[in-house]
């Protein structure tokens, strides 16, 4: 140790000095620089090299696509003019917004930033995502969650659902359930259809992958996950789905608190998971449990209040809570998108295109002629919004309860309800700002928890206020920050995903009186009955007699535990029998 | 932290997910450079934020020799003027602030009022409050421990200090608030809620800290932080708490490897309820430890270059949930 030539204090530090020095005549100390080589995760650094090499083929690729692409746009202007603006794919620019998180002091290292960019870059590539943004960090007690926010095209949701439909109905032939009504040709019709779709589409993802396989290994992995997990997910839960009368079904692929579809993953340079759909039963449960999460997504979610479900349904649950609780924008940032409206549904069977021809509810996009508040404005609670749907005590947005009641109430006036909603859908266009959907709902009404305001509004930079962003802070879902500044908004989450409790957690006591025994009032029990004759007691204990040696026997042979409660029994009945 | 590393764990920070706000951080470096020159501190230490409703309050501290015993703490809200701390405080202001279960307000004047009488009625409701919780609580940790080791010193749990635990005995006897409507001033408690903090949660690795033959606790001048083969061991991590620096009759569960001169401080590997702690090393390179006992406690050493720090960033609150959660 070289240190030792030259110390610092030697008189004062004398002790320490020459334990120092026996210890290092003791055990040989590792050279400090392998030290760091050995114990690097080398594999690690590998994956992620791999990363930034696979971005930088990209680039190139993406410019040539891009160049050839604006071609194409100008040939065929007419036609997508009409369809649907979904070509476009909002992405978010992950360094920009970070730089803004890092202000408001809930952000990213660059590092994360920029493996978390360049993923969500590659998932615009397979073009099946309106939008990607990053939508937050949870911690975990052994591992934490980065997790993506992702909308689907809507043609990639038809096709999901589609696919949905048809694993339903097979599994439904299968089971040969009471369900196979009226209308079961159509949905063998619809089968072979929906192969024939399936195998085009197939076929046709997989020559999109292969075009640029060794890219995108990642992703492609990501993808088989999504295939695997619509699949198990429908097959797994059907029948529990089908027991379950008090929850109302679960909100369809793409609809309210499942419009978009949530990516995970405990390390950056892994595969992302998408988690499974939100089932109504889970917010609910959720709402009664307080866990930490461990970072396992297979894990259980071992609790008092039961929880049916792995780790993963819980954090879609907390995902779908914080999300509906937290993503706020100033008012009048976002605005309804009354063009989704436009989009025809293919090939759904009626519950799901009546179902789906009202997500335009939800879908909300920027206000191109937003004028921004300055930032004092921005401290108001009155001018920030609410822009993703509240979950009612089902479970569920208030949207998908009405389309539930309206379809489960009157099956034969379906018309009558569809002219219903067409007026209703009508007043709302007339309406135009939407104020009387549960979006949009300013902060300023949001309900106090036990004297404490729900949100804290703050600047950034006291100090120098012509740089300085506006955040605002949950208090009731401590880690959920917005900033906002001009044109500029975002928000996240970073935190334990845990909501902030005003009293302690306490489990709930078990509700009503418990049924006192129900042998005192039995009068099978305390009816008279005829005495036993002498061949009924001699029967009884040739029968005891027996069991006794079986068990005798069987200690011999086994070492068996003792059961009290047993010979317990044995023994009463005995007695009884000699008195 | 030592604010002389400070720029270098604002990653460890981001990482541990209690970053603060980060046109605060050259703000605070300056003034805490100048509150050590002013009070002719050996070192300071930003301590941590505690999030308020509206005004956050930073902690920092400094010490002049002993980096153990003689800390002197400071507060600020607009990060320029640091005040300092009150120090003492009564029994009855800490059992107060024990039953607080609100975040602070931000004013270091303001009078938190805590009514008594209403401490009944609320207990026969669903959610009893935190007092009753606490008791049972620390009822059932303190029997437990006696059950499994006979250790003649205070349990971990139990917040206040030894002599303090003796004052109990004697203010029983009048300390019976069933009918008081008590008050405490948001400064106090703020102390109160800080020393709490650091005496439960302050942890620093095994041999950070020397005893020398004298008696003296310096910092280790040459310590280079733990390595990836003493990280895993809860062992490594001691407290820092004034209490566990007396001398000690000798223990029968010492650990092998036991040395006086580094060993005088209580490892965290006894902490109650177990598994309080939760440590992994993240992005390949931060090693952080979260306390769950007081979210928002942190400490992380970057394993690159053996620095490490302490750093609280929450709302003063302490988990009582916790055994529900692990």
């Amino acid at each position: 140790m070289f240190i030792f030539q030259n110390p610092i204090q030697p008189i004062t530090y004398f002790e320490y000095y020459s334990e120092n020095i026996k210890m290092l005549y003791q055990k040989t100390q590792p050279d400090p620089d392998l030290n760091f080589f050995n114990n690097i995760d080398i594999d690690i650094f590998n994956k992620i090299l791999e990363i930034y090499k696979d971005t930088m083929f990209n680039v190139r690729e993406h410019k040539i696509s891009s160049i050839s692409y604006e071609y194409e746009v100008e040939a065929e202007y007419d036609d997508t003019q009409h369809n649907e603006d979904v070509n476009e794919i909002n992405v978010q620019d992950l360094s920009k917004i970070n730089y803004m998180f890092n202000k408001a002091g809930c952000g990213l290292t660059n590092d994360e930033a920029h493996l978390i960019g360049i993923t969500m870059d590659q998932m615009s590539q397979l073009e099946k995502f309106k939008s990607i943004r990053y939508w937050g960090k949870i911690i975990g007690l052994k591992r934490n969650y980065y997790i993506l926010e992702c909308d689907w095209k809507n043609k990639e949701l038809e096709y999901k659902l589609r696919l949905l439909n048809l694993v339903f109905n097979t599994n439904k032939n299968k089971v040969q359930h009471e369900y196979d009504d009226e209308n079961e040709n159509e949905n063998q019709e619809d089968v072979e259809l929906e192969k024939y779709i399936l195998s085009e589409e197939e076929n046709g993802f997989f020559s999109k992958t292969t075009l640029s396989a060794p890219i995108k290994k990642n992703i492609n992995e990501e993808s088989e996950y999504l295939f695997d997990s619509i699949k198990s997910e429908v097959c797994s839960l059907l029948p529990t789905e089908l027991d379950n009368d008090d929850y109302l079904s679960h909100e369809i692929f793409g609809f309210g608190a499942n419009k978009k579809s949530y990516f995970v993953t405990n390390q950056l340079n892994d595969s992302w998971i998408e988690l499974p759909l939100l089932k109504p039963h889970h917010i609910i449960q959720s709402r009664n449990i307080k866990r930490y999460f461990t970072g396992n997504l297979e894990s259980p979610v071992e609790s008092y209040p039961l929880f049916q479900g792995l780790e993963k349904h819980y954090l879609r649950a907390q995902i779908a809570r914080i999300t509906a609780a937290t993503q706020i924008s100033p008012r009048d940032y976002f605005v309804l998108n009354y063009n989704s409206n436009l989009y025809k549904w293919r090939k759904l069977n009626t519950f799901q295109t009546k179902a789906m021809s009202h997500k335009w509810i939800h879908e909300y996009i920027v206000n191109s002629d937003y004028n921004p508040l300055s930032v004092y404005d921005l401290l108001e609670p009155n001018n920030w919004v609410h822009h993703t749907p509240l979950i009612s005590e089902k479970g569920v947005t208030k949207a998908w309860s009405n389309i539930i009641e309206s379809e489960g109430d009157l099956q034969q006036n379906s018309e009558k309800i569809e002219l219903n909603c067409k007026i209703k859908v009508n007043s709302e266009m007339g309406r135009g700002d939407g104020d009387y959907l549960d979006i949009f709902g300013d902060l300023s009404h949001d309900a106090y928890a036990d004297e404490m305001p729900p949100w804290k509004f703050e600047l950034t930079n006291r100090f120098d206020h012509t740089i300085t962003y506006a955040t605002v802070r949950s208090n009731l879902w401590p880690g959920a920050y917005a900033v906002a500044r001009e044109n500029l908004l975002d928000y996240t989450y970073h935190g334990w995903g845990l909501k902030w409790n005003a009293f302690s957690f306490t489990v709930q006591p078990l509700s009503g009186y418990q049924p006192s025994d129900p042998y005192r009032f039995d009068s099978g029990m305390t009816a008279e009955i005829k005495d036993p004759t002498r061949d009924d007691e001699l029967r009884y204990l040739a029968i005891v007699n027996k069991r006794k040696e079986d068990r005798a026997r069987m200690k011999i042979g086994v070492l068996q535990p003792f059961s009290a409660a047993d010979e317990d029994e044995e023994r009463i009945l005995n007695q009884h029998d000699y008195d | 932290m030592d604010v002389k590393v400070f720029h270098y764990l604002i990653d460890a920070l981001k990482v541990a997910g209690c970053s603060i706000y980060e046109d605060n951080i050259p703000v605070l470096y300056n003034s805490l450079i100048r509150l050590q020159s002013e009070n002719h501190f050996n070192s300071v230490y930003l301590w941590g934020r505690i999030e308020t409703l509206s005004n956050d309050y930073y902690i920092a501290y400094g010490h002049q020799k002993d980096p153990i015993e003689n800390r002197i703490f400071f507060y600020t809200q607009n990060l320029l003027e640091w005040d300092i701390m009150p120090t003492d405080w009564s029994i009855l202001e800490t059992d107060l602030v024990r039953r607080i279960k609100t975040k602070l307000y931000g004013n270091p004047r303001y009078l938190e009022t805590i009514d008594n009488s209403n401490k009944k009625s609320q207990e026969t409701t669903e959610y009893p409050i935190a007092p009753s919780v606490v008791m049972k609580y620390d009822d059932y940790v303190e029997s437990g421990e006696e059950d499994v080791q006979n250790i003649e010193n205070i349990t971990f749990n139990d917040v206040i200090s030894i002599n303090e635990a003796d004052e109990i005995m004697e203010t029983e006897s009048f300390d019976d608030p069933s009918n008081l409507k008590s008050s405490i001033k948001e400064e106090d408690r703020l102390a109160i809620t800080v020393q709490m903090i650091d005496n439960e949660c302050h942890i620093v690795p095994r041999g950070y800290f020397y005893k020398l033959p004298n008696g003296n606790i310096i910092k280790a001048p040459y310590f280079k932080g733990l390595d990836y083969s003493e990280i895993g061991n809860e062992q490594n991590f001691l407290h820092i708490n004034p209490q566990y620096c007396r001398p000690k009759g000798p223990t029968n569960d010492v650990r092998p490897d036991y040395n006086g001169s580094i060993d005088f401080l209580e490892s965290i590997d006894k902490d109650i309820p177990k598994g309080c702690w939760t440590s992994r090393i993240l992005s390949n390179r931060y090693f952080i430890i979260h306390s769950l006992l007081w979210p928002g406690a942190v400490f992380f050493q970057d394993m690159n270059t053996g620095i490490h720090g302490y750093f609280y960033n929450g709302y003063g609150l302490k988990n009582l949930d916790l055994p529900f959660m692990i």
